[in-house]
């Protein structure tokens, strides 16, 4: 008796009194991370660098991942470098502005003391010289900003085929195989469709329009301008057709095919879980909380693509603003004294700032649509378990 | 496509430009007139000029073009599939 008892005692002591170091793991943290080793994103970012140009040299990609899956985003660095360039922008461009003000005020001086003379073609001469100077300043940098736009639509079609062959990966792990097998086409399709549409058409079109609108502000009775009036508008509505069509083929497709896989999902776990005798339900639900991960990394990928094409389109945007606004206020304070071809110069000017300004915008906002509007629908078919 | 659209744009500001330093330079009186309205159907020609061209408007088939164009593109893309 005294013998068992010491020996229970003694095992007591023992096991109170040693203890081993005991490591908790946060499963999730894990499951994602594996998950993350497996489908090789840090490669995708990495080769991301590429397309995404300067804007994020000091913006590292992978602390915004790892903060997009834990659901903070962190806006106000963005936003800071987003003024930065905005100042910088205004001011460069307001030298060629206040070269054409300098350029209008001369010329305007010299027509107050020519008109005194009986030749009228001094002052047509004059009106010429100050016009072919006015040209030159502006077309110094417009080439450059059209090839700058140029690269930026290039950037942003390689990049969303980085992107979504990625994501549509991440989709068929998360369990929407229809939505992805209807939708990578569609979406690849119109990338590369209006990204060679624009390079070709759009933009040389741009180019022509400008010509127009230069060649026919040298006299006062010749004009062209309802030809390019008339390509302005047939921009605009190509751009929204493709737009809409777009959003709504998506959308459209996009629902019916959620349905279509959160059923075919919620039938294949419960016939799991009540078919497989001893480890089904257990099965299932880990299968669950694994896809649930899968889920999360998806999202924050997405998010992470939405934050690199703004930041792609973000230059020329700011850039084509605010040189559309100074344009516009150039012309009008110029008003009073100039001659009224320029005034109307640099208001169309303006305008086709405006235009390109309205490509860039509509090409960024498809794609972003397109990649939520992706995220979405097959978050949608999770939703049923 | 693109050469086509510059020659195109070329003439179409090379005749503005010509009639703008005629009508400058042209002294007012009765020929004026006259002379604005040839250079209006010049510069009317220059930009209606791709579709003027007689053998092509004659023979233009439109459902063909795009046959031609696609097969075109179809054989382009089956030599650099090989």
């Amino acid at each position: 008796m005294n013998k068992k008892f010491w020996c229970t005692l003694i095992i007591l002591l023992i096991w109170f009194t040693i203890k081993a170091p005991v490591y908790a793991s946060n499963l999730d943290e894990e499951i994602i991370n594996d998950t993350q080793k497996s489908f090789g994103i840090s490669d995708f970012l990495e080769e991301t660098k590429k397309y995404t140009g300067n804007f994020f040299e000091d913006v590292n990609i992978e602390d915004m991942l790892d903060s997009a899956i834990t659901g903070n985003i962190d806006n106000s660095t963005i936003f800071k470098k987003i003024l930065n360039l905005f100042g910088k922008e205004l001011v460069s461009s307001m030298k060629t502005l206040v070269g054409i003000l300098v350029i209008v005020l001369v010329h305007s001086i010299l027509k107050a003391i020519s008109e005194g003379f009986e030749n009228d073609s001094i002052s047509r001469i004059i009106y010429y010289v100050q016009y072919i100077l006015i040209i030159t300043l502006i077309m110094n940098n417009f080439s450059s900003l059209i090839s700058n736009i140029n690269n930026t639509i290039n950037n942003l079609t390689g990049f969303t085929n980085c992107l979504i062959p990625l994501l549509t990966t991440l989709m068929v792990y998360t369990g929407s195989i229809t939505t992805s097998s209807l939708l990578e086409p569609i979406i690849l399709f119109v990338v590369d469709f209006i990204g060679n549409i624009i390079g070709a058409l759009v933009l040389p079109a741009v180019s022509i329009i400008v010509a127009l609108i230069i060649v026919s502000k040298i006299s006062d009775k010749i004009q062209i301008v309802r030809l390019a009036d008339f390509m302005k508008s047939s921009i605009g509505w190509f751009l929204g057709i493709i737009l809409t069509i777009f959003v709504g083929v998506i959308s459209l497709e996009g629902t019916l095919t959620s349905s279509v896989d959160g059923i075919t999902a919620k039938t294949a776990k419960a016939a799991i879980s009540s078919l497989i005798p001893v480890v089904g339900k257990v099965l299932g639900d880990s299968v669950d909380s694994v896809l649930g991960c899968g889920i999360v990394l998806k999202n924050a990928v997405g998010v992470v693509g939405v934050v690199i094409i703004i930041g792609i389109c973000i230059v020329p945007i700011i850039k084509l603003a605010t040189l559309s606004i100074l344009y516009s206020i150039s012309s009008a304070i110029i008003e009073p004294i100039a001659d009224e071809k320029i005034v109307r110069l640099l208001g169309e000017f303006s305008s086709i700032f405006k235009l390109l300004l309205g490509i860039l915008c509509s090409v960024s906002v498809l794609f972003i649509i397109g990649i939520t509007l992706v995220i979405k629908i097959s978050n949608s078919g999770m939703m049923y378990r | 496509m693109i050469n086509f659209l510059g020659k195109w744009i070329e003439g179409i500001a090379i005749a503005v430009i010509v009639a703008s330093i005629f009508e400058m330079i042209l002294p007012d009186g009765n020929i004026k007139k006259y002379v604005k309205i040839v250079l209006g159907i010049y510069i009317i020609f220059s930009i209606i000029s791709p579709f003027v061209d007689r053998k092509e408007l004659y023979n233009l088939n439109i459902s063909k073009e795009i046959d031609t164009y696609s097969n075109n593109i179809v054989s382009n893309e089956t030599n650099s599939n090989r």
